[in-house]
């Protein structure tokens, strides 16, 4: 990032190819739309791009770049709140879905090969948690994150990201137990 | 003990993850040892983990990556779809603005059509029957309706004032007289004078030639266009519609007795050193200040009026003079041509002179008894009066002729007062603006709701078809 803050579009290239999938992966999970997802990739390297002197080295870079994306997650996720709160309708668990939502088939189980559905299965399970406790698990998980990195980007303390972790873990464990045991 | 295995199922947590202290690290060491509970629990977590590790990694579209690198990739970047997004709600919006802006200006044209132009057309209408079937009737009417202007207005299209009546007329000149001709508007035929004409005693005829073809066009209107004859007219003082006339006067010449007036509005930096320039001027072209009066209003701005007489022959001078002093606001010269009624006095005073000559001869023959001297007396008197009377009024006349008088008002510039003036009017308009645009806004209410919620229907339904159109395209190329 500092090659690219000097003026090295080769760097920015580097940056890019690194962190694009995971990005990605990371706003799908947590927005459940591969649209918006896609989105908040273009953002988050817009972001990157017009505000690369606020970049100081004190912390990791993949701090930097997963809260820049945690804080474009937020807030497309505030605006959907806005515009569809007349659309949005709570589930027995009282979790609220638009009922508009196009349903992302590439998951339904017409796929007949068994990873397919397993995957879709940990995809239900993941989208059904609190979002909190869904952003920390998917952090620690899918992304590596250390714990003190997932504090930077939730902009919390150590202990609570240990318990939401925890929380996570224990909600998910729950839920994926029958799936664990064929998996045995 | 319960207790204690929340508290290491929680530590298991962090163990699995490498978050914990060495410390902590033998305490769940040690306890997994020994708790088969708490062992299961913890392969539980392991498996979890891999099972989590199933899920699908998604890959960014081809395209979308391809414009992402090509648009910020030492290029600016304005967002991708989200832009697009915008685009569209931006214009949606805007879209939906117009509308809106649209409806509140056909509502106000049709609450001023309604009242206005309905009016006028339905009037026109009425008035264009009238025409048709009894114009005599109709020219009479109108005829006499010309005469004042309280009889005037009912007789008029809804909507016509004063000043439209007057611009509606044209003024031709013609065979030595000039004829006020009606224009033709809204579709009716209609004419008037203005009511200065009248008082001001002026000869005119009325003529009505309603018959004579004089009219080109049909009954929608037309306009008077041909010479007006001598029949013409002749047959225009019988009565009727449409067109006045007055004697032409000739162009006014050297020995023309002319009053000549002229006023003027100056604004100017220091009232003091201007009011002296004047009086200067004043002095240079032969004449003199007739009045001053200096005054300062209420907020404070100070105005002067100063009334010049100079010899006529020094009128433009002392104009041209005038017009350097101050930025000139306004600047009026009137001509009033007196000859008619001065070469009358005149003419009327060579008359009773003569009369009186012809008494005073009488009375000074020695024929004449007492009896008929005091009846000659009495006679003569009434006479000189008149005499006098009328010899006040020429010289009247002719100091008026000889002297032309100029007004000067004069203001001094004030940027205080200006910015001061300028915010209050900008403050005035600004409420009326946006009275105004109240107003209609609640008129059309209803209209506006139905917009506004058609507008974000709009809104929401592109945005959901464009989300459904994108991940149909990445569900193909996927």
């Amino acid at each position: 990032m500092m090659e690219y803050r000097a003026g090295s579009v080769d760097a920015l290239e580097e940056i890019f190819q690194r962190y694009k999938k995971p990005i990605l992966n990371y706003a799908f999970k947590l927005l459940a739309s591969f649209a918006d997802a896609e989105d908040v990739v273009g953002e988050v390297f817009y972001i990157l791009t017009s505000r690369k002197d606020s970049y100081e080295p004190v912390a990791k870079f993949s701090t930097w770049i997963y809260t820049i994306a945690h804080n474009v997650a937020i807030d497309r996720i505030r605006r959907r709140k806005k515009i569809f709160f007349f659309w949005q309708k709570k589930d027995k668990d009282g979790n609220s879905y638009e009922e508009l939502d196009i349903p992302d088939t590439r998951f339904m189980p017409d796929s007949s090969a068994q990873e397919n559905d397993i995957s879709s299965y940990v995809k239900k399970a993941v989208d059904k948690l609190p979002f909190q406790l869904k952003e920390a698990i998917v952090l620690r998980q899918y992304h590596n994150l250390s714990y003190d990195q997932i504090a930077a980007v939730l902009n919390c303390s150590l202990s609570k990201v240990k318990i939401l972790i925890f929380r996570a873990k224990e909600a998910l464990r729950k839920e994926l137990l029958p799936y664990m045991e064929e998996l045995r | 003990m319960i207790f204690i295995h929340s508290r290491i199922k929680k530590l298991i947590s962090a163990y699995l993850d490498n978050e914990v202290s060495g410390k902590e690290k033998n305490l769940v060491e040690e306890h997994l040892k020994k708790c088969t509970f708490c062992r299961k629990y913890y392969e539980g977590l392991q498996k979890l983990s891999s099972t989590l590790g199933k899920y699908k990694e998604e890959e960014l579209s081809p395209d979308l990556e391809q414009r992402i690198k090509s648009n910020f990739l030492g290029k600016k970047y304005k967002g991708v779809a989200k832009m697009k997004n915008k685009k569209l709600i931006v214009g949606i919006s805007s879209g939906a603005l117009a509308i809106l802006l649209m409806f509140v200006f056909v509502g106000h044209m049709q609450h001023y059509s309604w009242y206005s132009v309905w009016g006028r057309l339905q009037n026109s209408a009425d008035r264009i029957k009238s025409y048709e079937y009894e114009p005599a009737v109709g020219a009479k009417r109108l005829a006499k309706t010309v005469v004042t202007d309280e009889q005037y207005s009912p007789g008029l299209p809804y909507g016509y004032d004063k000043r439209t009546r007057i611009s509606d007329l044209n003024l031709v000149r013609q065979q030595g007289v000039n004829a006020y001709v009606p224009s033709v508007t809204s579709g009716v035929q209609h004419m008037a004078t203005s009511r200065n004409m009248v008082e001001k005693d002026e000869p005119w005829i009325t003529t009505t030639d309603y018959n004579s073809a004089n009219w080109s066009g049909s009954e929608k209107g037309g306009r008077y266009n041909k010479p007006l004859s001598p029949e013409a007219i002749e047959r225009a003082a019988q009565g009727g519609p449409i067109v006045i006339v007055e004697p032409y006067l000739p162009a006014t010449g050297k020995e023309d007795k002319l009053i000549r007036n002229a006023q003027a509005t100056l604004e100017v930096e220091n009232i003091q050193k201007v009011y002296d320039e004047i009086v200067k001027i004043g002095k240079g072209n032969n004449g003199y200040l007739a009045a001053a009066n200096f005054n300062e209003s209420t907020n404070g701005r100070i105005s002067a009026q100063i009334i010049l007489r100079v010899p006529k022959e020094k009128f433009e001078e002392t104009i041209d003079e005038v017009r350097k002093l101050g930025q000139v606001k306004r600047f009026d010269i009137s001509s009033m041509d007196v000859s008619q009624d001065y070469n009358a006095l005149v003419s009327e005073l060579n008359t009773i002179k003569t009369v009186y000559d012809k008494i005073a001869d009488k009375l000074k023959e020695k024929k004449t008894d007492i009896q008929q001297a005091i009846r000659l007396e009495s006679e003569l008197t009434p006479i000189a009066k008149r005499i006098e009377a009328i010899r006040n009024k020429i010289s009247e006349y002719d100091n008026l002729i000889s002297v032309s008088m100029i007004t000067i008002n004069l203001y001094e510039v004030s940027w205080k007062l200006m910015i001061q003036e300028s915010v209050k009017e900008t403050k005035r308009s600004f409420v009326a603006f946006v009275s105004g645009l109240l107003r209609n806004s609640i008129n059309l209410l209803p209209a506006l709701v139905i917009i506004c919620v058609a507008a974000v229907f709009a809104i929401v339904l592109t945005k959901k078809l464009i989300r459904a159109i994108k991940n149909l395209f990445t569900k193909k190329s996927s």
